[in-house]
């Protein structure tokens, strides 16, 4: 039964699809308007049934037909039904076009991914549809379809229909012509169902055919022309795709999406004059579109942009605030280190800094040890004693293989250098994650490990010296490629660190900021205790009145990530180094929210006062229209997109905590309470409280 | 002005340097005029004498001095403030501020650290006596109580079963680190099987999880790697009992016992050569840590230290009563502060300054205390000039357990004054008058008189 549902829910999904839009809901609508023209809804629900036997029958199994495939399948099968009279003739041949749509938009789609790495996009629909377009042509027997299906037609007065100005009726039929319905009342639900559902693409659609239809404006001379352009839907789609689904959404995604849709005006133009297409009578189709997003994509891959979005969301609005959240959220890289010292250091040249931290070295840091007042030594500084740092000892930052070691050279005089051998005393580490560690400058006689051995993170290497190019006892850390020492130096972050503020989870300390190591400690691990197929049963109560209960269940992704799962969404968690994140929530679940606000993330580590900070996007507390507006607003400054969190340890197994947000998104309280045991087992945010029922949860 | 008598004397002239050992020359004197910038003068004339000065300065940089020892080596280092050293309430305060836990050994100092605002979780309860109401409300607020013996296991047993729920404490062990005496009177036996029997009945129990491992090794320990062997013992007992028991051990307290720059009787050296830097013992500890734990295994590190930090800081201004020469020669002197608030005198050979620069040979003088009482003796041989009547002294360190140990016997005991960061001075305990003698006492009716 629950299979069933599926195929079926798979229908009015893959048709929201169509206007970038995700879920049944808006499918659903647009199958409604489809019933007005009864040969559309005929065509798309038999070519939907051919694409599910054609995949029966190959044997594609699971999953069921869905999304950009069935799209193309019930885009062919529209098509039909616009093509060809109502009956069984329609319907036969809807059948077999979704079958072959399908088989097309597999093949393609594969071809596509894996040799350029871009989406199919309806491409499949616009061949398919050009063969069939022609091939009926010279099937007689398929009566062509007439207007007088179009029931609706007369039910409107005429006085209405030419109401609207004519760039009004232009764009709204231009939306209803993506249904092979060019009729500007049906554009007016498409736009309603689009603004309901994403401002940002419902203004993406607005600039996109206004852009296309100017350009033909403009070009061509004819106003009325450029209006009632009949392929005018490509350009929106084309604004749509590049300003505000695949890149993510700001002024400079639009800017390219309108430049796609001007592109569009022209592809679409040049294919009317062309004889073998426009001649042939066939239409553009989606073709322009295609053509201009796929060659966009194109583009913006081979140059890696930063505009392309990593993890599109469920909408524009989503992906944006995605974006921004996951820019802030996670500044470090993934070759982190543990703080190679104990207790607090300074950095005293960081990367790109002014003396030898240059070019290929860009990517080091030097630490030294500063006393209250700043300094780095007592008394004037003339003895290597007098340093804080001198003597001090250097830990392993990574668990690895000592691949070099180099000890015995003196340490400098303070204001001296060795010029000779710069790197000084040191110790090469090759961590398993693919790089190598190099730390500099150690003291004459004090390396504890030779080459070939084994360190683990924490264990002590040597002390803090000043040989090589060191004028004053500093530790110099640089990751490296190779294991040839002094090897240009790759980025790198350190992970579980005290900037004497916060807790920094994993990043890159600033000059002059202080690095303190926090240590993990075990006493936290309840916090992470989320063990798969794990049920999690809590009653949810709001001002103290039970409001419902929440099921959640650990499962594992095919990609191997963890989340909570309650039938309704997602919650995606994982673990970091030492730290416990919740990293995003994906559905539709007002509860797991509650969980990613109350604990974005955590650390699992150990100092008094520990306080951290961490940004979520703004639609995780909600869709209220606060923070859709925020959300749109976003367009204009990232700081809109943020949720700001700041949590604190009240205690070990307690963390409270305080969310504010742009102007407008009322700010909020949390608090989080672990069981020695059993695990997380309270969670309150705002008015809200998810209370863990242990007994009947155990898995 | 005429010169205070001398009684003709004959002394051995000795040179003014100093000798191969760091010590002073005979002839030198001490002389103190001011603490922290408090003239010792004013001091006396605005509180009286005797008088106990502490001084801020001095506490807080021997803790900052501390905990920057171990800050580079080990940053998770947790100076648990030793109560019984000194619980004055501004003292404990002024700990708490430089953020030391409390150290305690009784529901009294239990209370009073509580009454200072201390969290349970930040208290480390130790000590052989611990009734059972006490051990009750430690356990429920978190504090790390360490077990000393079998019948305390009985009572934490009994108080883990009240609360429904399992509790963690740590054990005290005693074990041999090269120190002699041992001491051997606390806790649990390391070398013998007595600490791990102990551990296995806690296993067995259910209701007790292991945590912590507490050790002192003895007090005024001048051999750093003491205590280097004390943590290697103690890391090795405590992967014995994660490998028999599961328990994984998280707090290491290696108790106190660092020395003060004070003098023990019968020390030859000096303290400035007897006693080693403070940094000597935490490269001992911090080496034998990184030597002996296993990699990840970062347990947090407890120190109970309470003399190394507060003894220097505390004076005490006494008076010349009375000048006395023995019937063998002794110049002797009756001063106002005895042994009844100097009961460290017992094991200390106090530093003793004078006033103001005072003419004269320094000759080895007997310092009395005020008692009616043979044993009242504070310095049985110090070197002074003679001193006239009224002179001001300053003995001195004296800021461990003079203020705890210190009796109401025969007089009252004196005020306690704090000299601030900025000159400021505070009493932190007023003297007492005749009132605090006599409020508790109940004389019945039929006593009275008239």
């Amino acid at each position: 039964m629950r299979r069933w549902l599926a195929v079926c829910a798979a229908f009015p999904a893959s048709l929201s699809e169509l206007v970038f839009l995700d879920g049944p809901w808006p499918g659903l609508a647009l199958c409604a308007l489809l019933a007005l023209q009864p040969g559309l809804a005929l065509g798309a629900l038999a070519a939907g049934l051919g694409a599910w036997a054609c995949a029966r029958l190959v044997g594609a199994g699971a999953p069921e037909p869905c999304g950009a495939l069935l799209l193309n399948a019930l885009l062919v099968g529209m098509a039909i039904g616009h093509l060809v009279a109502p009956g069984w003739g329609c319907a036969g041949a809807a059948l077999v076009a979704g079958a072959l749509g399908y088989a097309l938009a597999a093949s393609l789609r594969h071809l596509l991914q894996a040799w350029l790495g871009l989406p199919v996009m309806s491409l499949p629909f616009v061949l398919a549809a050009a063969a069939w377009w022609l091939a009926l042509a010279r099937w007689p027997a398929l009566a062509p379809a007439t207007s007088a299906g179009f029931w609706p037609a007369g039910l409107l007065p005429a006085e209405l229909l030419a109401l609207p100005p004519a760039p009004l009726a232009g764009f709204l039929t231009a939306l209803g012509s993506l249904l092979f319905l060019p009729w500007w009342p049906a554009g007016a639900v498409v736009a309603l169902i689009i603004l309901a559902r994403s401002r940002i693409l419902f203004v993406c659609a607005l600039a996109g055919w206004l852009a296309g239809a100017c350009a033909r404006g403009l070009a061509g001379g004819s106003w009325p022309a450029a209006w009632a352009a009949g392929d005018g839907f490509n350009a929106m789609l084309a604004a749509m795709a590049v300003g505000a689904v695949f890149l993510v959404p700001s002024w400079r995604s639009l800017a390219l999406g309108l430049v796609a849709a001007v592109a569009c005006a022209l592809i679409g133009d040049a294919l009317a004059a062309w004889s073998a297409w426009g001649g042939a009578g066939l239409p553009a189709f989606t073709l322009p579109f295609v053509v201009a997003v796929l060659a966009a994509l194109h583009l913006l891959g081979t140059v890696r942009s930063p505009l392309l979005a990593a993890h599109p969301g469920r909408t524009p609005e989503d992906t944006l605030a995605e974006h921004w959240a996951a820019r802030a959220r996670f500044p470090g890289t993934l070759r982190s280190l543990a703080p190679p010292f104990a207790g607090s250091w300074t950095v005293w040249q960081g990367n790109d800094g002014p003396w030898t931290h240059r070019g290929a070295w860009r990517d080091a840091l030097d630490f030294i040890i500063c006393d209250a007042a700043g300094s780095s030594h007592r008394g004037d500084g003339s003895r290597l004693e007098d340093y804080h740092a001198f003597g001090q000892p250097v830990l392993a930052p990574v668990a690895g293989q000592v691949v070099a070691a180099v000890d015995g050279l003196a340490d400098n005089p303070p204001g001296q250098v060795d010029h000779a051998h710069p790197w000084g005393n040191l110790v090469v580490i090759h961590d398993a994650r693919g790089f190598f560690v190099e730390l500099s400058h150690l003291a004459c006689g004090s390396l504890t490990v030779a080459p070939g051995q084994w360190v683990e993170r924490g264990q002590q290497l040597g002390t803090c010296g000043s040989s090589g190019h060191s004028p004053q006892p500093h530790l110099h850390v640089q990751v490296q490629a190779v294991a040839a020492v002094g090897a240009a130096a790759l980025p790198f972050s350190l992970a579980s660190w005290w900037d004497g503020e916060r807790f920094q989870a994993n990043a890159q300390p600033r000059l002059g900021g202080s690095v303190e190591a926090v240590p993990y400690d075990p006493a936290l691990e309840p916090w992470a205790r989320l063990l798969l197929g794990e049920r999690l049963v809590f009653s949810v109560l709001r001002r103290g009145r039970l409001v419902g209960e929440a099921h959640w269940q650990v499962g594992m992704a095919d990609d191997g990530s963890l989340h909570l799962d309650s039938g309704r969404g997602r919650l995606l968690f994982g673990r970091h180094e030492s730290t416990f994140y919740c990293y995003r929530v994906e559905g539709d679940d007002p509860w797991l929210r509650l969980l990613l606000l109350a604990l974005p993330r955590l650390p699992l580590c150990r100092r008094d006062g520990l306080r951290w900070e961490d940004r979520l996007p703004v639609l995780a507390a909600g869709r209220s229209p606060a923070t859709l507006a925020a959300a749109f607003l976003a367009l204009a400054h990232p700081s809109w997109a943020l949720l700001r969190t700041r949590h604190r340890c009240d205690g070990p197994l307690r963390v409270l905590g305080e969310i504010s947000g742009p102007p407008g998104v009322a700010a909020l309280r949390t608090l989080a309470e672990c069981h020695p045991v059993h695990g997380i087992e309270r969670i309150e945010v705002g008015a809200f409280t998810l209370r863990r029922e242990v007994g009947h949860g155990a898995a | 002005m005429s010169l205070p008598y001398e009684k003709p004397a004959i002394t051995r002239l000795v040179s003014g340097l100093m000798n191969k050992f760091g010590n002073r020359p005979a002839a030198d004197r001490l002389v103190r005029t001011h603490i922290d910038g408090a003239p010792i003068e004013r001091l006396v004339a605005e509180h009286g004498s005797p008088l106990f000065v502490f001084s801020e300065r001095t506490i807080t940089r021997s803790v900052r001095r501390l905990k920057q020892a171990f800050a580079q080596r080990w940053p998770d280092t947790v100076l648990g403030w030793s109560y019984k050293t000194n619980y004055l309430g501004a003292i404990c305060a002024l700990m708490h501020r430089e953020g030391s836990w409390a150290e305690v050994v009784s529901g009294m100092e239990y209370e009073k650290a509580r009454g200072l605002g201390v969290p349970g979780d930040h208290i480390v309860f130790n000590g052989p006596m611990k009734p059972l109401a006490e051990l009750r409300r430690a356990l429920a607020e978190g504090a790390l109580v360490n077990a000393d013996h079998h019948d305390e296991l009985d009572d934490m047993l009994a108080v883990a079963s009240e609360l429904g729920r399992e509790v963690a404490v740590g054990l005290r062990l005693n074990l041999d680190a090269g120190i002699h005496p041992q001491w051997s009177r606390f806790g649990f036996n390391l070398e013998n099987g007595q600490a791990l029997a102990a551990v296995e009945r806690m296993a067995r129990s259910g209701r007790l999880r292991l945590r912590a491992l507490h050790c002192h090794i003895g007090t005024f320990i001048l051999d750093p790697e003491a205590y280097g062997r004390q943590v290697a013992k103690m890391v090795e007992f405590a992967y014995q009992v994660q490998e028999r028991f599961g328990f994984v051990i998280d707090t290491l307290d290696l108790g106190g016992g660092f020395p003060s720059r004070n003098r023990l009787k019968g020390t030859y050296l000096p303290a400035d050569v007897a006693v080693p830097p403070v940094e000597d013992y935490a490269e001992a500890i911090t080496a034998a840590l990184q030597r002996s734990l296993r990699p990840g295994h970062r347990p947090r590190l407890i120190l109970e230290s309470g003399r190394h930090l507060v003894d220097e800081a505390g004076s005490l201004i006494t008076s010349v009563v009375a000048c006395k020469r023995l019937p063998d020669g002794t110049a002797s002197y009756v001063i106002d502060a005895g042994v009844n608030l100097l009961y460290t005198a017992t094991w200390y050979a106090f530093n003793v300054e004078i006033d103001r620069p005072l003419p004269g040979a320094c000759e080895p003088s007997l310092l009395y205390g005020p008692l009616c009482m043979n044993i009242d003796v504070v310095h049985e041989r110090v070197q002074l000039p003679p001193l006239p009547r009224g002179t001001r002294l300053v003995v001195g360190p004296v800021g461990a357990y003079s203020v705890t140990q210190w009796m109401q016997f025969i007089h009252y005991r004196p005020a306690v004054v704090l000299v601030g960061e900025q000159g400021q001075v505070e009493v932190i305990r007023e003297g007492e008058d005749l009132s605090d003698l006599t409020r508790r006492e109940r004389v019945p009716e039929r006593l009275r008189q008239g």
